[in-house]
């Protein structure tokens, strides 16, 4: 059935940010023919927002993307212009990466990746509707007037869908960063029964580096020597470039407070709901009005331009206000904005329409990620990016989907909050819900997920020779620390320069690193221990040891969670189960989780639902 | 997360209805049934199917005398290795056996959980699991009520007050971790510390204090302790003829001793006679004394019974002695004779509890009101006997906190070894948790919450 207009395809990818990328990636990467679909080719992964890549929870996720075969983390390695490790004075678990990056060369960079990439077709066009037929997705049509068939669809329209972006009194249908907007989709996934949202966010304005004082702000630099997003070395050709710290003042509050009828969230102009976890600074301003200042970082676009990105002063003000509040800023006196901060409304989906495959339980073959889902955050869309475009081949391919528990990684929280329990505010990821985080940590990302990858297909060989060596190296250093007993007189130099009390008893080197103090590099220094294992090699060995007792009271609760989840819940009408209680057994039907531990977790079903839920489980097992 | 169909853990409840009968029923199931009730119990050595008798010990002391049976997996109700220990009829000590189970490792069991068990374990027919759905259905009922209707006032008030404390210090370090860049004062590890400090004090006091809501809930257990013939029997009489007795006297809780539930002023009043006392000789007196003692020991109160009619004599101040730890009221019994200034007398027993001192006259049933009144005193909201701000009434409860109390136990060693702070959130967590579970509330939306309204955070 192939002309000219109308094409097939394995799998179709509508749009092209963050989450988009990592779908078509995934897709082709697994031997798909796939076709990209975005709005406009400049927008490929466009960081819309703040020039920067991880942070607390977002770096965990990046190292997980990376450890599965994503692109994210080797893409942030070849652009950034400065890496911090954040957290570093709290436990392994928080260490937390987080990157400035270059986002003029993120996008190309990640665009050459797409086009490089063997099966990936990549095209600018909008999509207007969605073919669906006996519950099951057939293909998409798009503006310009082709058909494109495939067996799976995947829906990453970000913040795109009848969006609508507001300065102040000024608004306009419109994308992010001046991009187009799409204006059919949304009546079609309407037509075919998808419940739709409307969520708000926003962004500061970008400012031009040369009309700033930067000699009255702090300068904030990067650290050497810490470990990268990729688990492969990734060259990167950015020269490091610093941020800037500066405050607002009393100043900078009047005028917002005076200013407070014109903002459109609170003359009741903007209708979307909007994160908490990225509030303007108006909302700073109302919300906690004693505090006195507000912190402002300037941070680079890209070091090919002077526009600045003012983090902090996320804003949907009007103009003449915008640069009045930032001309009271100490360095920004005489600052001209090069483009305004703006509020953007978008059209997304209840995530729980969607199950834990991410794909639409009353479409099959249609699966979505990213923002659309009502995530906020590049690294969230990279990861469920990823995630259903592992999954859309999966079932094109009738295989068992991945989904990634809880206690596996970062992302298997991200979606289960999302899919389970829903959310009616874009949804930020926080260490703070991953209730397993001891085990979820950055530096062992690959040792929860690169077989996983592999054995799928899309981590490579040489990632997973990597992993492999590193966990035989873990083992057999761990072995070597338990493996023999020293007396408190060889340990007496080493416990000194450590200030540590020396054992009245001879003790094994892994009691001796469990002191607070103790490294295992001071081991090494003390010849206790050789030297010629990988760096990632002895960090893994040291934090095992050091965090044992906490890491092996969590795997107890793992494993409690893990029970639950194996009792499977699958085609049970619970409007007609006796014994549930009504609202239960309504958000039961309409969630529909997969196992029982996932039940457990949807707000309004009760310990006591569980408990007729396990009865009629049995039941059904002996009626067999 | 409740692990429902756990079969590791090895569950225990009463077995028999609330309220007061001769008998009642503690029945424990699971794996670890015969091994918990090899330590709790001190007595003929257990065998499959035979009734043996002895004591149900906690911490070395008696908690009462009862019949006890080990039942063998598969032949029992719950398909599971099953102990069943017939007690005496009083929630109170029901209860304290429990407890004593729960201590050396059962767990409690959930409403409906032996007939889910039994069910699960093919032990009934698909019809009766209609039947145990509707258990396990009005149950929840029973769930909602004890989250909603069954906290009263003041103790739900003081468990918000602890979840928030707990949440709050939660918060505190989960900002810290989740925006680290911001402008946050880092939370130091001694302010964690001290929070966690002051929410260990706080359920301290609540566990503590979880003795008074007992007695609401099961009764003041109250023990008449005196030398022979100074009249306390006649007191227990005056006692029962002038409240109304709400069950007659049954054998008590040792052989020796009589015990009779009576409601004072709506609170019921267990009165234990340590009748073994009157008995002569030597070496049944020692035995008496000894029950006398082990009565006072597990008593919430003593009359202190003195005649008026002789001199404090040694083993009065003996006695006195032994009981003086105790909260108690001196009770002197007015007869015929009265030996002048005896008063005075008191002074042998060297007493600092003189404001509770009531005078009575026994076989005229003269002063009982005030020594009645007296007692009620006693256990009043603002005695100083039990002052505080929790009453914990349901052994759930106490359950949930003594859980909390252990997590936050860790979390505090966690701290005081100069672990990273976030390290301590991992059993905080489960400290608010087990709270939550006395509420029922979503424990884990609160922490997120409260990180965004008390922090100004995010970009």
């Amino acid at each position: 059935m192939s002309t000219i207009k109308e094409r097939n395809f394995d799998v179709i990818i509508v749009g092209a940010g963050h989450a988009g990328c990592e779908a078509a990636l995934a897709s082709a990467r697994l031997g798909n023919k796939t076709l990209c679909l975005a709005i406009s080719l400049d927008g490929i992964a466009i960081m819309a927002c703040n020039p920067s890549v991880g942070g607390t929870s977002k770096g965990h996720l990046v190292r997980e993307i990376d450890a599965l075969g994503g692109q994210m983390g080797i893409n942030t390695d070849k652009t950034s212009i400065q890496m911090k490790m954040l957290n570093l004075s709290k436990g392994p678990a928080v260490h937390s990466l987080r990157a400035q990056s270059d986002k003029k060369d993120y996008h190309e960079q990640m665009k050459a990746t797409l086009e490089q990439t063997d099966n990936l077709l990549l095209k600018q066009d909008e999509v207007v509707s969605i073919i669906v037929k006996d519950g099951t997705i057939k293909g998409v049509k798009t503006s310009i007037g082709f058909t494109y068939y495939s067996k799976a669809v995947v829906l990453c329209t970000g913040v795109y869908l009848q969006s609508k972006i507001i300065i102040g009194e000024y608004t306009k249908d419109q994308g992010p960063s001046g991009l187009a907007g799409a204006n059919q989709l949304t009546n079609s996934l309407i037509e075919n029964g998808i419940e739709i949202a409307r969520f708000k966010t926003g962004t500061p304005a970008r400012v031009d580096l040369r009309t700033l004082d930067l000699s009255q702000m702090e300068i904030q630099e990067g650290h050497d020597d810490i470990y990268k997003f990729s688990f492969l070395d990734i060259e990167n050709n950015h020269p490091e470039s610093p941020c800037y710290l500066t405050w607002t003042n009393e100043r900078t509050h009047e005028i917002i407070r005076n200013n407070l009828n014109r903002s459109p969230l609170f003359c009741g102009d903007i209708e979307g709901t909007g994160p908490r976890y990225c509030p303007s600074i108006e909302d700073k301003v109302v919300r906690f009005a004693d505090k006195q200042r507000h912190q402002v970082f300037i941070e680079p676009e890209s070091q090919s331009t002077y526009e600045m990105y003012v983090q902090g002063m996320s804003t949907s003000l009007p103009i003449d206000v915008q640069i009045a509040m930032l001309r009271t800023i100490k360095g920004m006196e005489n600052v001209e904005i090069m483009r305004a901060g703006y509020a953007i409304e978008y059209d997304c989906i209840n995530p729980t329409q969607l199950d834990t495959s991410l794909m639409f339980k009353k479409i099959k073959g249609l699966f979505a990620a990213g923002q659309i889902n009502g995530s906020s955050g590049y690294e969230e869309a990279a990861a469920q990016g990823l995630i259903a475009g592992i999954n859309a081949s999966q079932y094109i391919h009738n295989s068992d989907p991945l989904v990634l528990s809880r206690s596996d990684a970062y992302i298997g929280v991200l979606i289960d909050d999302l899919v389970t329990k829903g959310t009616n505010e874009p949804y930020r990821m926080m260490t703070s819900r991953a209730e397993h985080r001891l085990l979820l940590r950055q530096d062992n990302a690959d040792l929860r997920l690169t077989q996983i990858g592999y054995d799928l297909g899309l981590a490579d060989k040489k990632r997973y020779d990597l992993m492999l060596k590193k966990k035989g190296e873990v083992n057999q250093i761990i072995n070597k620390l338990s493996s023999k007993n020293y007396s408190p007189k060889n340990l007496e130099a080493l416990f000194n320069d450590c200030k540590e009390t020396l054992p009245s008893h001879p003790i094994s080197l892994k009691d001796a690193l469990k002191r607070v103090n103790i490294t295992i590099y001071k081991l090494i220094e003390y010849n206790f221990l050789d030297d010629d294992y990988m760096k990632d090699s002895l960090f893994q060995a040291q934090i095992q040891t050091k965090y044992e007792g906490y890491i092996n009271r969590q795997a107890i609760q793992v494993n409690k969670q893990k029970r639950m989840e194996s009792f499977r819940l699958d085609n049970i009408d619970y409007l007609s189960l006796k014994g549930l209680r009504k609202e239960a057994a309504q958000k039961l039907n309409d969630i529909r989780p997969g196992n029982i531990g996932q039940a457990s977790r949807i707000s309004g079903v009760s310990p006591a639902d569980i408990g007729v839920l396990l009865v009629y489980l049995e039941k059904d097992r002996a009626s067999e | 997360m409740t692990n429902y169909t756990d079969k590791k853990d090895t569950i225990v409840a009463i077995a028999t209805a609330s309220g007061r009968s001769a008998l009642a029923i503690v029945r424990l199931s699971g794996m670890d049934s015969f091994k918990i009730a090899n330590t709790i119990f001190k007595g003929n050595e257990l065998k499959n199917r035979i009734v043996c008798y002895g004591h149900i010990i906690d911490n070395g002391s008696i908690i009462d005398e009862v019949n006890i049976v080990y039942m063998k997996s598969p032949r029992t109700y719950t398909g599971e290795d099953t102990v069943e220990i017939y007690c005496h009829g009083s929630m109170y000590v029901a209860q304290r056996i429990v407890e004593t189970a729960v201590k050396n490792g059962a767990r409690l069991a959930l409403p409906g959980e032996f007939t889910k068990t039994a069910f699960l374990n093919g032990k009934l027919d698909l019809s009766q699991a209609e039947a145990v759905i509707d258990v396990i259905n009005s149950s929840t009922q029973s769930a909602k009520d004890i989250a909603i209707n069954q906290l009263s006032g003041r103790l739900k008030n003081s468990i918000t007050k602890l979840i928030v404390m707990l949440t709050r210090a939660i918060a505190q370090i989960e900002v810290t971790v989740d925006y680290p860049e911001e402008d946050i004062e880092d939370i130091t590890i001694d302010q964690s510390l001290e929070a966690v400090n002051n929410v260990l004090e706080y359920i301290n006091n609540a566990i503590a204090q979880s003795e008074r809501g007992k007695i609401f809930k099961s009764g003041i257990r109250c023990a008449i302790v005196g030398q022979p013939n100074v009249g306390k029997s006649s007191l227990m009489n005056a006692i029962l003829g002038e409240s109304r007795a709400i069950v007659t006297s049954v054998a008590g809780t040792t052989r020796d001793t009589l015990e009779s539930h009576i409601d004072i002023a709506g609170i019921e009043v267990i009165l234990t006679d340590t009748a073994g006392i009157r008995e002569s000789g030597d070496f049944v007196e020692k035995i008496g004394v000894d029950r006398a003692y082990a009565a006072a020991e597990n008593s919430h109160l003593v009359l202190f019974v003195l005649d008026m009619s002789r001199n404090v004599d040694k083993k009065d101040v003996e006695l006195y002695n032994h009981i003086n730890s105790k909260p108690h009221i001196i009770v002197l019994n007015k007869e015929d004779v009265t030996i002048k200034n005896f008063e005075k007398q008191l002074s042998e027993l060297n007493t600092d509890n003189t404001k509770n001192i009531v005078t009575i006259s026994a076989s005229e049933g003269k002063g009982i009101q005030i020594l009645e009144d007296r007692i009620i005193e006693l256990f009043n909201k603002d005695s100083d006997i039990m002052p505080g701000e929790i009453e914990l009434s349901n052994i759930r409860h106490i359950n949930a906190i003594s859980k909390a109390k252990q997590s936050l136990i860790l979390a505090k060693q966690t701290l005081e070894m100069r672990m990273p702070v976030d390290l301590a959130v991992t059993d905080l967590r489960d400290a608010l948790h087990a709270l939550g579970e006395i509420t029922g509330e979503n424990v884990d939306e609160n922490v997120i919450n409260t990180i965004f309204s008390e922090f100004c955070v995010g970009k």
